[in-house]
């Protein structure tokens, strides 16, 4: 079949690509507006009980959930002398009138936001809308802000959306500026002829250009995250050129051995046709997986990632036998590299030395992946904060200064809805409410607890049932505050003050505790916050990620078996590509957790990995990994189906995909590697994890332990029931 | 579709349903378990001066003089300044008050500041800035200064000239909403200046000192106290407070006596016979309350009658704090007899909880 639609494309190579024009034409004006309806959160779901908690704090409890965080600062005046509060007020003044803006809290009677030396103010700007109209209707509120003698810096939810959507485009444009001309020129040096490099980039091109304009139309009607953008470019550039390059060469090869045009193109498709298909569906299986999370940031990368290898797939399979089909021998034409088909292999030799002695070569190199994963043990988990943007960004900084200055993001502070029946300042729900308090208070590393019942140690509810029998009576600013913002018919706001670090498993083991405390009938508590967005994050991921893991090891091993007819091979490309994953994880741990080399690669380190990355990695990795697996095993498989000799196949397959494995992970490596120079430090952590895990598996996975193992396992490599190899699709390799 | 194809989607099926359907681990719930008591009322602990001039954890604590002044010219002021301190953890917050009266021009300032620095540590027993204003105390030295935005300032150094008195026989007292130490200078030296209206003005006289801390809230209307600091002109100081609970009832009145030698009495509504009565009242324009605005006062066991009258009806504390802590702080005439023989002399009247105040948004409406 394949070969007939290799024949077919060729036939037809003008109308093919004439159709991919008309595609990339039509989709072209599209492609630069394709984060126009693309959202910066996504890192959450709506199912989580930390977003229903913040429904509860938002619904009953009039808690703005979405605030602009303005800081000042003057060096001159301490924040309560009278003309750093007259200028805090002009600042304010226009801004307290604007029709979303539903409060403004500054640091008068608010001591809290004010820091320890005096000169610096925080306040917040609560905006009544959702956080995606917030972004544009910043400029609003800055606008209306006079700062006069003060200093300001901008920051809170919405100026980090927009300076995420800021940096990940830049990052975007950065990305492709890098990345096309290095894939190009390592294209160069793997086809020695600048057509033949051309090619492949031309239908990277294409796929980029499609896979854009596709994400611009499917993110009208669904919700997809920013970062879609960036997954798209990468894959796009990445996978576009592997393919291609698989199949030129293929091209090339039969080219060489003196096959006409139409019957190279047909070969082509048939062999590496077949290949770049299974690659594709291995990809999609690790993939679809980010579909099974509920989190809309991993959903629409997924599907971004789809659409991006189907182009690629259908770009490969179609757009470039036809263009290799009106080529023709020309395809070698404008050399300006060495021909490595001329020269003498490395490969050759390197498979002989490593089957001579396999073990020798498996024990270091497999002591060395483990090595290089151990980091991992050190894993921490986090979510998105304003520390994922580089330092020069206004959120960025002030940020910096709620941490500094007012110690926010560094100890934990968990917001808890307590929802209850009848007059919450009622005896009954004072001695509940003072119950649950000192139950919160006694949980392990709670500091404090600020709530209406939680005022001073020598009060019990009697006192405080007593106190607020007259709430209005209450003459302390701080209980008259707790009591008008803090509570509302039918809810109380707790605050639980703790000095854990936010992303600590500390923090979210409270979280689950001070949820596991069963208030009793007609009451409820909800837990929102920091630890508990990242407690319900990885309880959300993590649960259903050793299935996803489960799914895509046991779908990619199936497959697998289908293609090549073996038990023993799919097992040993499912264990050696988790070697190369564990690697990369270890990689980002020791690299952006730990902060080593942070100087070299310029970015703070995080202290943690975001959450979604080991998972978004996972899918990728997983798919491009097998991509390797599967251009040399099918090499491997054909010399074998025609030998019988499992030595021999193993080192005309290793010899005869080793330069386009090195090239394919070559030009990956610098497409991902250009993502390292990116200013969002997840894209970053996600551009560095691919591009180690890319050269961890092209050199020493696919080069040294494939090899070697497949020596150890000799003629078990491709045993199979016949009655099961009857019993299947006929889609084997070589069969 | 055939058999085969069939075989393998549903094995891919059955691994992606396996992915789909896993669901996330749960933390047992436990009930909220009953309380244990609050923190007991701790045993009074004598007072120790002058360490506990300084700052202290409880969480309220304030330090408050008041005085009667006399220019080079002879023209008599009042003022009253306070500072509070609320702790909430190692949270702090400060608030600063002061009121100046001229007896003559009968005319009144305040003004307020609060801040959120805590007391700087250094070799003063104290030593805070509140938004600016900053107050001192060393051993046997206050010092203290203050100004407003319209002109008007004061910066004063005081002496205690007697022992301290302590309220309740060893300075703390307990009550409905908890309890406090409680010590006074009654008669210190005062030299200073004032400002008025941008002119600096040399004083002296002599003042009041008040310092109270402990794990106690002030209540508001209908709750709240009459009390005041009387300095007779034969170096006797009375101390006299009468408080309303919540249904605006009176519920206890006690007072200090320190004669002129330095010794010191304690005073309780039902041994020693104190009466105080509201003889005229006065309602404020800025904040429509009545206040008590002329009080005769009897102790049968200081065989003491005195009648009590402010010098201006205007010296309300209005701004600077929650409503229902505004209260009224005046310099006020002290005439009447003691043993039958006459006794005059100078006094701070102060009055709490006489303003309503507005009912807390989310409550309106509800629960009436």
């Amino acid at each position: 079949m394949l070969e007939r639609s290799g024949r077919f494309v060729y036939r037809r190579r003008y109308a093919v690509i004439a159709a991919w024009i008309v595609i990339v034409l039509a989709v072209l004006p599209f492609a630069p507006r394709a984060r126009e309806f693309l959202k910066p959160g996504g890192f959450t779901n709506e199912n989580f009980q930390s977003v229903e908690a913040r429904r509860v704090l938002q619904d009953r409890l009039d808690v703005s959930v979405i605030s602009i965080e303005i800081i000042f600062v003057n060096r001159e005046w301490t924040a309560y002398e009278p003309e750093y509060i007259d200028a805090v007020e002009t600042a304010l003044e226009r801004v307290e009138t604007l029709d979303r803006v539903v409060g403004v809290t500054t640091h008068l009677g608010a001591p809290e936001r004010v820091s320890d030396d005096g000169h610096t103010v925080r306040v917040s700007v609560d905006l009544d809308m959702p956080l995606d109209e917030s972004v544009p209707y910043l400029d609003t509120v800055i606008d209306a802000v006079e700062p006069g003698p003060l200093e300001m810096l901008v920051t809170g939810g919405p100026a980090l959306y927009r300076d995420i959507s800021i940096a990940s485009e830049s990052d975007l444009r950065r990305g492709e500026v890098i990345a096309f001309p290095l894939a190009t020129l390592a294209l160069l040096l793997v086809f020695g002829t600048l057509v033949a490099a051309i090619t492949p980039a031309a239908v990277g091109g294409a796929v980029v250009a499609v896979g854009l304009g596709a994400v611009f139309f499917l993110s009208r009607g669904v919700d997809m995250s920013i970062f879609a953008l960036n997954i798209v470019t990468l894959l796009g550039i990445g996978i576009g050129i592997d393919y291609s390059l698989f199949y030129t060469s293929r091209f090339r090869e039969e080219l060489r051995a003196g096959r006409t045009v139409e019957d190279a193109v047909a070969a082509a498709q048939t062999l590496a046709g077949r290949a770049i298909m299974f690659s594709a569906v291995t990809s999609f299986i690790g993939l679809v997986s980010l579909t099974a999370f509920d989190i809309m940031m991993l959903r629409s990368v997924g599907i971004g990632a789809l659409v991006v290898i189907g182009t690629a797939l259908l770009a490969a399979t179609t757009l470039l036998p036809a263009l290799l089909g009106v080529l023709g021998h020309r395809v070698d034409r404008l050399r300006i590299g060495p021909d490595w088909a001329q020269g003498r292999s490395i490969w050759k030799p390197l498979a002989s030395r490593v089957m001579a002695r396999p073990l020798l070569v498996l024990i270091p190199t497999t002591a060395f992946l483990v090595l290089l994963a151990l980091p991992v043990k050190d894993l921490r988990l986090g979510t998105v904060d304003a520390t994922v943007v580089p330092k020069s960004l206004e959120s960025r900084q002030g940020f910096d200064v709620l941490q500094e200055e007012f110690g926010l993001a560094v100890s934990t502070v968990i917001p808890v809805a307590y929802t209850l029946e009848g007059d919450p300042l009622g005896p009954e729900n004072i001695e509940h409410l003072y119950a649950f308090g000192r139950a919160v208070e006694d949980l392990e590393h709670v500091e404090s607890v600020g709530s209406i019942v939680s005022l001073s140690p020598s009060f019990g509810p009697e006192q405080y049932s007593v106190m607020y029998s007259r709430p209005e009576a209450v003459t302390d600013a701080r209980a008259s505050r707790l009591l008008r913002e803090t509570v509302r018919p039918g809810a109380v706001l707790f605050l639980v003050y703790s000095p854990l670090h936010p992303f600590s498993t500390e923090a979210q083991r409270l979280v689950g505790e001070i949820r596991a405390l069963d208030p009793g009938p007609g009451r409820q508590v909800y837990v929102d916050g920091g630890s508990a967005d990242l407690k319900d994050i990885v309880d959300g991921l993590y649960g259903r990620f050793p299935w996803a893991i489960a799914f895509v090891l046991g779908v990619t091993y199936l497959s697998l078996m289908f293609l090549f007819r073996s038990f023993v091979l799919p097992l040993k490309a499912v264990v050696l590509n988790v070697l190369s994953i564990l690697a990369s994880y270890g990689a980002l741990v020791f690299i952006i957790q730990q902060g080593h080399f942070s100087g070299l690669l310029g970015f703070e380190p995080l202290g943690s990995i975001e959450a979604t990355t080991p998972i978004l990695l996972f899918a990728i990795v997983f798919g491009l990994s097998m991509d390797y697996e599967i251009f040399l095993l099918a090499r491997v498989a054909e010399a074998w189906r025609r030998t019988g000799d499992n030595r021999a196949s193993v080192i005309e397959g290793l010899q005869k995909s080793g330069l386009i494995i090195t090239g394919a992970g070559g030009i990956l490596m610098v497409v991902a590697a250009s993502f390292v120079a990116a200013d969002i430090v997840v894209i970053k952590a996600l551009g560095l994890g691919l591009a180690v895990s890319i050269f961890v598996d092209v050199t020493i996975v696919r080069g040294l332990v494939a090899p070697a193992l497949m020596r150890v396992f000799g003629r078990w490599n491709w045993w199979f029931p016949h009655w099961l190899d009857r019993r299947m699709p006929d889609v084997s390799y070589g069969a | 579709m055939g058999p085969k194809l069939r075989v393998a989607m549903g094995c891919i099926a059955g691994l992606w349903l396996a992915a789909g359907v896993a669901c996330t681990g749960s933390v047992d719930e436990r009930p909220v378990p009953t309380a244990p008591p609050a923190q007991p009322t701790p045993a009074p602990r004598p007072i120790s001066l002058p360490a506990d001039e300084g700052p202290h954890t409880d969480n309220l604590e304030w330090w408050y003089y008041n005085g009667h002044l006399v220019s080079d010219d002879g023209t008599e002021f009042g003022f009253h300044f306070v500072v509070f301190q609320s702790l909430a953890g190692e949270e702090g917050a400060y608030a600063a008050q002061f009121g100046i009266v001229g007896v003559d021009a009968a005319h009144y300032v305040h003004d307020f500041r609060y801040d959120s620095i805590p007391a700087e540590p250094s070799g003063a027993l104290l030593s805070l800035d509140v938004g600016g204003w900053q107050l001192d105390i060393e051993e046997g030295r206050h010092w203290f200064a203050a100004s407003s935005d319209n002109g008007y300032a004061l910066e004063l150094t005081l002496e205690p000239r007697t022992p301290a008195l302590l309220h309740g026989g060893v300075g703390w007292l307990g009550g409905p909403f908890g309890w406090t130490y409680y010590y006074s200078w009654p008669r210190m030296r005062v030299t200073g200046d004032l400002t008025l209206d941008g002119e600096r003005v040399r004083v002296s006289g002599e003042a009041w000192f008040d310092h109270q801390w402990g794990d106690f809230y002030v209540m508001g209307h209908p709750a709240g106290w009459q009390w005041m600091a009387v300095q007779f002109d034969d170096g006797s100081s009375l101390m006299l407070n009468e408080s309303r609970g919540l249904d605006g009832a009176v519920t206890d009145a006690i007072g200090s006596y320190l004669d002129p030698d330095g010794k010191a009495a304690e005073l309780k509504s039902d041994g020693d016979g104190i009466r105080i009565d509201v003889l005229d009242t006065w309602t404020s324009p800025h904040t429509g309350a009545t206040y008590p605005s002329r009080w005769h006062v009897e102790i049968d066991s200081l065989d003491l009658e005195i009648e009590v009258v402010p010098v201006l009806d205007d010296q309300e504390v209005t701004e600077g704090i929650p409503e229902a802590a505004i209260y009224w702080e005046g310099k006020s005439r002290v005439s009447g007899t003691r043993a039958g023989e006459p006794v005059d002399g100078w006094a701070y009247v102060e009055l709490t909880g006489y303003v309503e105040s507005r009912e807390i948004d989310w409550r309106k409406g509800l629960y009436r």
